[in-house]
């Protein structure tokens, strides 16, 4: 195999990778134009040079003439994608030159099938065989077309665009674009338009290399266009890595603030484990005490026992809520019942509702669609809600402080609504939750602004609005779970 | 022994009431349980030594509001329990009168030795209300004379001193002095001049 071959078909290989490629960037974002004309450019260079190869291989003139009218076909195509490709990553350039050249190749491309041989040579009278690049290849005999200056008009108006294209970009200040990019094309197809008009008019003795020329110009793009992609990957990474902290920070806040209402809660919480304890003490003393009669009231120890094991069970979980409200959690959504995750943090807080002297009258709807959600945030939100109403109630009179939890669902959405009677909403109820609006002395101003990201980002709403009797309801909404 | 003595309990959690009920049982105590201040409340009142088992954290009226509506009641002392009672509401307790504030969970020993002493006081207490009310029965078993004469004995006088006080006379005086000590079970002018603060006699002037 002579190096021209073994040259030429590693530049069809590198084509059709280059615009391999590319032509999978632009599918998975359509909007990268310029990717899908790089990848048009490189499959005609690839062709381009097949096609030379081909006629390198002729062994008549008519042959050649056939292959050489064929050629054109790529060139066509890559001169089209040139255009489009200056437009699309340089932008800018004179429309009315990218028309002239698409235009001209078009005319020059019918010519070509028009005539009788090709648009180069009226006629081929025989083949010549030179020396190039240490092989001997066939270079034709015959007389040139003047129907060719159309196809080489339309190189120089590709050539001017590509300049005027380049020029723009570097107004912009793309000045890196604008010498890669630009210059690379325009002094390839420069090299390119040259060597057509030196070779088809006969000054020279030499095959056509075009596809060398436009491969050159085809790295220098690619070059550009991968350290493009290079770059989006890189800042794709860091993207990616700023989101991740981000909600790594989003749930380290949400527990520091769960941590904190739980804080709130101490005494209460305390009480809630010191009772089931209590019970578990007095019980077994009670029963060491039975044990030491003769005879021991066996049915009372029993009895006894089995108290002790329902206690037991009681603190065991509340220890366990407590952990998982505690816990430091990575989000896992799954449907839940919204009331039960309402009754779940109602167990944790009653006896800090006793000791606030807030009474608790829940309406739930019966039959309510589960929602899918991450359990320890909802929680979160609820005690942050009961939280706040027991606060807003702590002026009121003793006997009358009173929330009211009630539940519906309609149309796939399930709500949870919690009113109080207590001192009401601000003037703009949206500003509760804002960051750092806050209306305890005292307080942070987070607990809500947290509690909507939580609600929002389970495709929910959160929302207060004024009982016209005085007091306010807030009201929790969540799609439900699809079946 | 103290006489029939009887432990109310009022905590909201049934088992716990079921739990302490039980030891007071076992300790021969009779316990009267209630879930709230109020149905305690309305429970019919007592006569007999009893003591108050009071849990703090009580829905409705809770265990130091229920304290102070009963106000002072020597013969009701009362024993805090409090899952997270903090130092000032023990000392507002205790300033009240309570006789120990404990907190869950408890030591039986310092329930039933918290209820012990209650009970003590209140039998003290309720022995005392007896006598004096037995005495106050005796009191009124007297004549206006025979008060009147004792009302002078009290300020130190003499039967001589007192028959010209009263216009009287002396074995007169004498009668109706034997007879008040007798109807009072008195042996001596001391037991009566210890008792004359209980009975509401004061001396002539």
């Amino acid at each position: 195999m002579n190096p021209l071959t073994v040259l030429w078909s590693m530049l069809v290989g590198a084509g059709l990778v280059s615009g391999a490629v590319h032509a999978l960037v632009w599918l998975r974002s359509r909007e990268a134009r310029a990717s899908l004309c790089f990848a048009l450019i490189a499959a005609g260079v690839s062709a381009m040079a097949a096609l030379e190869l081909w006629m390198l291989h002729s062994t008549s003139a008519a042959q050649y003439g056939e292959r050489l009218r064929w050629f054109h076909l790529p060139v066509w195509v890559t001169v089209l994608a040139l255009l489009g490709f200056a437009r699309a990553y340089l932008g800018g350039g004179r429309t009315w030159l990218a028309w002239g050249a698409g235009l001209a190749r078009t005319l020059s491309l019918a010519l070509n099938f028009l005539h009788p041989v090709n648009t180069n040579y009226r006629s081929i009278e025989g083949l010549r065989t030179v020396r190039f690049l240490g092989a001997d290849v066939p270079v034709p005999i015959g007389e040139p077309n003047p129907a060719m200056l159309v196809g080489q008009l339309s190189l120089f108006l590709l050539l001017a665009f590509v300049l005027d294209c380049a020029r723009s970009a570097w107004q912009r200040g793309e000045q890196r674009r604008a010498l890669t990019v630009g210059g690379s094309v325009a002094f390839f197809v420069g090299a390119a338009t040259l060597q057509a008009i030196l070779v088809f008019w006969g000054f020279v003795d030499i095959p056509v290399t075009a596809s060398l020329f436009f491969a050159a110009s085809v790295a220098g793009v690619g070059f550009e266009l991968s350290s493009d992609l290079l770059r989006s990957a890189t800042l794709a990474r860091e993207l990616q890595q700023r989101a991740d902290e981000l909600a790594r920070e989003r749930l380290e806040l949400a527990h520091l603030a769960r941590v904190a209402s739980l804080s709130e809660l101490s005494g209460s919480l305390a009480h809630e484990l010191n009772q089931p304890l209590a019970i578990i003490l007095a019980n077994a003393q009670a029963a060491q005490r039975l044990l030491e009669r003769a005879p021991p009231d066996l049915d009372e120890v029993r009895a006894i026992l089995d108290d002790i094991v329902a206690a037991d069970r009681r603190a065991g979980e509340v220890i366990r809520r407590l952990r998982g409200l505690l816990k430091r959690g990575e989000s896992e959504r799954r449907p839940l019942a919204l009331q039960e995750v309402a009754e779940s943090v109602l167990t944790l807080m009653r006896s800090e509702l006793i000791g606030r002297g807030v009474e608790l009258e829940r309406r739930f709807a019966p039959e309510l669609p589960p929602v899918l959600g991450d359990r320890v945030p909802l929680e979160q939100v609820l005690l942050n809600l009961v939280l706040n109403a027991c606060d807003a109630l702590a002026t009121a009179p003793l006997g009358s402080r009173r929330i009211r939890l009630t539940s519906a669902s309609s149309d796939g959405l399930v709500r949870l609504s919690l009113a109080d009677n207590g001192t009401g909403l601000p003037a703009d109820p949206a500003r509760l939750f804002e960051p750092f609006f806050t209306t305890k002395p005292g307080g942070l101003g987070m607990g809500l602004s947290i509690c909507r990201t939580i609600v929002t980002a389970h495709g929910g709403r959160l929302w207060a609005e004024p009982v016209s009797t005085g007091g306010s309801v807030f009201h929790l909404e969540l799609p439900a779970a699809r079946p | 022994m103290i006489p029939d003595p009887r432990v109310y309990l009022v905590d909201d959690a049934p088992e716990l009431r079921r739990a302490l009920g039980r030891l007071l049982a076992l300790e021969g105590l009779q316990v009267s349980a209630f879930a709230s201040a109020e149905e305690f409340l309305a429970a019919p009142p007592l006569t007999q030594p009893a003591c108050l088992v009071l849990d703090v954290e009580l829905p409705g009226l809770d265990g130091l509001a229920l304290q102070e509506r009963l106000g002072p009641r020597p013969a009701l002392p009362i024993v805090f329990l409090t899952g997270k009672g903090d130092i000032p509401m023990s000392v507002r307790a205790m300033k009240a009168g309570a006789v120990d504030f404990l907190t869950k969970p408890v030591e039986a020993e310092a329930l039933l030795g918290a209820v012990r002493a209650a009970l003590e006081r209140s039998a003290a207490c309720v022995a005392e209300e007896r006598a004096r009310a037995e005495l106050c029965v005796r009191l009124a078993q007297l004549t206006a004379r025979e008060r009147e004469v004792l009302e002078h004995v009290l300020a130190g006088r003499l039967n001589k001193q007192i028959a010209a006080a009263l216009g009287i006379g002396e074995h007169t005086v004498k009668v109706h002095r034997g007879r008040a000590m007798e109807k009072l079970a008195l042996d001596s002018v001391a037991e009566l001049a210890r008792l004359a603060d209980r009975l509401g006699l004061e001396p002539a002037r």
